[in-house]
């Protein structure tokens, strides 16, 4: 049952921006800590916790008004120089965001939120009363002298006027305590043992934070419970008002332009055919054309979002990560504002949050190995994005130990994915690539902060989805770069469409690098298959026609270089139309294998989109002879 | 925290005399009340002053309720003690709160014997704690209160001396056979004097 | 009994209670409502448009909830507009500052519908409508 029934809107609302909000504190956090005397930084956190504890009050979330609302009076404190900050109240504010962001993921299933760690809002209320919880050593050693009947008792079987606490714990739970002790003693040292690890850099000193140290483990059913709700797709999209603005009047131009066709062939319908007509007819269809493009870009436009929205939630990730792991990484936002298709931003989150995840935990070495290779102790990694030409390049860029080529090689034949020959012909670019493949980890066991049991293979699958492709590039000792290239957006796919016979086919544009004409004295046999030689290149040739299963029909004439991934090879086929736009079209119940989808031409035919990736798996064995049969 | 949970109805009446006092609306100057043209005559003065004084002496009888006006500032002590005394319990409520959840979780068999002896120091110091807190609160109290019907004594005798000296004023202007029938009203007069003597010079 | 056509600026950072302060004015009748994201935009607005009624949030980036209300009491022009402010927190302080600075009323978050008649109704009544 909702308990929202009625406000669906405004809560869909409020979740987004909140989250919005939510995550630029968190990354305002993190700048804090650098300047903790940054008034202005403490100003817009406080601002971010009073807006969403407004909001919170109109959807009765009781709950997270009273967390937003003590950590807000801990920022006034703040901000007023009534309190100073140190890492353990940074713990405690780091503790309550975290709260609320899991108050959110309840939220977006529609439940009130549940009451937050209490542990978390005594924290909160110590650091506002400024008085430190009473330390329990000193307070023990004053206050127990022996002088009632029981503790005399107990005190006969201890130690120097010091209460027997066994007897009296026994006492307390029973003989069959001791079975328990021992397991509240695991699940204590259990939950302990993150906690020191993560106070690891700044040392956890004040009572309010250590009371705070179980919190991590404390919700756990809530967090399983969020997971899927955090996969729900938001099926609402903010868009600025002066883009649909352009979208509405494109449309009413087009209507007018439409009005003025409709009169153009009335007065042809009434035999008007005369050169005059004729003109204004072209002249009015140019014109559509030219609408219908911008409103084309124009509706396109309302999808596109600065990938900052998606980014901005990293930094807290790296940093909270690179704590827990004893090392000092700053994330580092470059090119926020760059737009991108709506629909691909929820898709990059988990390969993003793979890879930054993979970077401070594998990429950045430990503080031990960047004291003794001379490098800065704080680790940078910077997640950049940018458009360049129609496509969005994302990097992850870190300054760590590199990634050794010989040792993934040699750990891809352990682990049988390759065999010892091949591992021998690759270069280091094609060994990087093998971290992609099922079943690869560099590391022995799946370490417990890459989370999940996703694997790269899982991430480049993501990116393909999006008709993307991911590159590795590296330098031991120096770092590494993961490169992600992204089509601008997923609506529409420039294709280069080709003929093989009458049947015309769409190739994505993104994998031709250009197109050659196939003359049978270029064509060589070089063991067994045949190829041609592009700019002191030796590539496969290989024909549409075996790749799709068709029976050649005629000689090649031309050859498109493809490249996907770390292959190219040339792609034969009979003839070329030329370069299109197109939106494809999923088949919905067949599914040839190699063909993504279909989409129609001008005239009205359909084409067949081909997908490369697949097409690519195809044992083909094109020979010299086969091509000029 | 403090002064969150003041009364609703309390804040509204104090927007209310400040939003209809201290600012002036930039709306057109406000006509000047219309004031005989000379109040030569000591009949007029006399008139006036005999309704001003009746409607003081009335407005001094629901001077209960209305507590706040000039002595804000006294009032505003008495409220931040009260908030103090707040504070003190909202410290024993949530220390109470943390230590029953920890002896909770000793009972579940979840704390080991060395947690456990903590747990025992912590609450001892805990109940050593509350007489010092409460003991606080009751004087921060019983100040508050002290502070409360220290004020309204104030108020209300500085309102009669002025009682008092209007009703000299008026008897000293009054028509001679008014002035026999009031009497003398001596600086120190009670409200019930000043009562009567208002009657007798036919207010 | 005020013209339900009457136009309203509502002032918040947060789409998101701009949208909730909106809904419950329509629930109210009142569906002329321009919207402004804090101080600055709003003067801007009230400088140029016939607004006859500014609700709006106390606390903005850029220019406050309090700046806007003492720069339209400042400005010949839209001096007189009746204007509502809304506090998270029923401080005395604030609400002080708020009657001093010339405000029409406040209200404190959250509100229902009725809570915002109300408020609107008695700087209605003040103000002769």
């Amino acid at each position: 049952m909702s308990d929202f029934a009625g406000m669906e809107d405004m809560l869909q609302d409020f979740l987004t921006e909140a989250s919005d909000l939510l995550s630029n504190v968190d990354n305002k956090l993190v700048d804090l800590e650098k300047t903790p005397d940054d008034k202005n930084l403490l100003n817009e956190i406080f601002r971010g916790f009073h807006t969403i504890k407004g909001g919170a009050g109109f959807l009765n979330a009781t709950e997270m008004v009273k967390i937003c609302h003590r950590t807000e009076n801990l920022f006034d404190k703040l901000r007023n120089g009534q309190m100073e900050l140190d890492a353990s109240i940074m713990d405690v504010i780091m503790a309550a965001t975290g709260i609320v962001r899991e108050m959110f993921a309840e939220l977006s299933q529609a439940r009130q939120p549940s009451p937050a760690d209490p542990a978390v809002l005594s924290a909160i209320e110590g650091l506002l009363s400024g008085q430190a919880a009473p330390a329990p050593a000193a307070a023990s050693a004053q206050v127990m002298p022996p002088t009632s009947p029981a503790a005399a008792v107990l005190t006969a079987a201890g130690v120097s006027g010091e209460p027997d606490w066994n007897a009296l714990y026994k006492g307390l739970l029973g003989e069959n305590a001791a079975q328990s002790v021992a397991a509240g003693l695991v699940a204590s040292a259990a939950i302990a043992a993150p906690a020191a690890a993560s106070s690891a850099p700044p040392a956890i000193t004040s009572p309010a934070a250590a009371a705070l140290a179980p919190a991590p483990a404390a919700r756990p059913a809530t967090k399983t419970a969020a997971a899927p709700a955090a996969a729900a797709k938001d099926t609402t999209i903010r868009v600025d008002t002066a883009r649909l603005d352009q979208v509405l009047n494109l449309s009413g131009e087009i209507g007018l332009v439409k009005n003025r066709l409709t009169s153009i062939r009335t007065s042809m319908m009434q035999g008007k055919l005369d050169s005059d007509t004729i003109k204004q007819l072209d002249e009015t269809v140019s014109q559509l054309d030219l609408l219908v493009g911008d409103l084309q870009s124009a509706a396109m436009k309302t999808r596109m979002q600065p990938i900052g929205r998606l980014f901005q939630k990293y930094p807290r990730l790296a940093r909270d990560l690179a704590r827990q792991l004893g090392k000092d990484v700053e994330l580092v936002l470059i090119g926020e504002e760059t737009e991108i298709d709506k629909t691909m931003i929820e898709d990059l989150n988990d390969p993003l949050v793979h890879l930054i995840r993979n970077a401070v935990d594998h990429g950045v070495d430990s503080p031990e190995e960047r004291k003794a290779a001379g490098k800065p102790l704080k680790s940078l990694i910077n997640l950049s994005a940018e458009q360049i030409g129609d496509s969005i390049v994302i990097e992850i860029v870190d300054d760590g130990r590199g990634i050794r080529a010989d040792v993934i090689r040699q750990k891809s034949v352990e682990k049988g994915l390759i065999d010892a020959e091949t591992a021998n012909t690759l270069d280091d670019r094609q060994s990087w690539q093998l971290i992609f493949l099922p079943g690869f980890s560099t590391k022995e066991q799946i370490s417990d902060v890459s989370g999940r049991g996703v694997g790269m293979d899982v991430v480049k699958t993501n990116i393909m989805k999006l008709n993307g492709r991911i590159d590795i590039s590296s330098v031991v000792g120096k770092g590494s770069v993961f490169r992600i290239t992204l089509p601008l957006t997923l609506a529409i796919l420039p294709v280069l469409m080709v003929r093989l016979g009458e049947q015309p086919f769409a190739v994505p544009l993104s994998m031709v690098r250009e197109i050659i004409p196939i003359r049978a004295g270029d064509v060589q046999q070089v063991s067994g298959k045949a190829t041609m030689v592009v700019r002191e290149e030796v590539l496969p040739i290989r024909t549409l026609a075996s790749l799709i299963g068709w029976q050649e029909m005629s000689v090649p004439s031309f050859g498109i270089l493809i490249t996907s991934g770390e292959t190219t090879f040339i792609m034969a086929v009979d003839s070329f139309i030329g370069q299109s736009d197109v939106v494809i079209k999923s088949l919905q119940d067949i599914k040839p294998k190699g063909i993504a989808g279909a989409t129609l031409t001008g005239d009205g035919s359909i084409v067949l989109v081909l997908d490369m990736e697949v097409l690519l798996t195809m044992p083909t064995q094109e020979t010299r002879a086969t091509l000029f049969a | 925290m403090s002064t969150d949970d003041a009364n609703a109805d309390d804040l509204e009446a104090l927007f209310d005399s400040i939003a209809g006092t201290n600012f002036t609306p930039p709306a057109p100057e406000p006509a000047p009340v219309s004031v005989p043209a000379a109040v030569t005559a000591s009949g007029d003065l006399f008139s006036q002053l005999g309704q001003v004084t009746r409607q003081l002496h009335d407005a001094l009888r629901d001077i209960g309720h209305d507590k706040i006006g000039q002595l804000q500032a006294q009032a505003d002590k008495a409220r931040n003690a009260i908030s103090e005394v707040k504070q003190l319990q909202d410290a024993l409520d949530s220390g109470s709160g943390k230590l029953s959840g920890k002896w909770q979780q000793l009972m579940d068999g979840k704390l080991s014997v060395e947690e456990f002896k903590g747990l025992v120091g912590e609450t001892r110091a805990y109940l050593q704690d509350v007489p010092l807190k409460t003991k606080s609160a009751n004087s921060q109290l019983a100040e508050a209160s002290a502070l409360d019907s220290a004020l309204l004594k104030k108020l209300a005798d500085s309102i009669l001396q002025i009682e008092v000296k209007l009703v000299q004023a008026l008897a000293a202007n009054a028509p001679e056979a008014a002035k026999k029938a009031a009497g003398d009203v001596s600086s120190n007069a009670n409200p019930d004097q000043i009562k009567t003597a208002l009657s007798s010079l036919g207010f | 009994m005020p013209d339900k056509n009457m136009k309203f600026l509502v002032v918040d950072d947060f789409s998101t209670m701009r949208r909730i302060i909106r809904n419950l004015l329509k629930e109210l009748g009142f569906t002329n409502v321009e919207e402004a994201e804090d101080g600055v935009a709003a003067l801007n607005k009230l400088q140029s448009g016939r607004f006859e009624f500014v609700v709006t949030d106390w606390n903005m980036p850029n220019m406050t909830g309090l700046e806007l209300l003492k720069n339209i009491r400042q400005d010949p022009m839209i001096k007189d507009l009746p204007v509502l402010l809304v506090t998270a927190e029923a401080k005395r302080e604030n609400i002080v500052a708020a009657a001093q600075s010339g405000a029409n009323g406040y209200i404190v978050k959250p509100f229902t519908a009725t809570t915002l008649e109300e408020k609107l109704n008695r700087i209605f009544e003040k103000l002769g409508l």
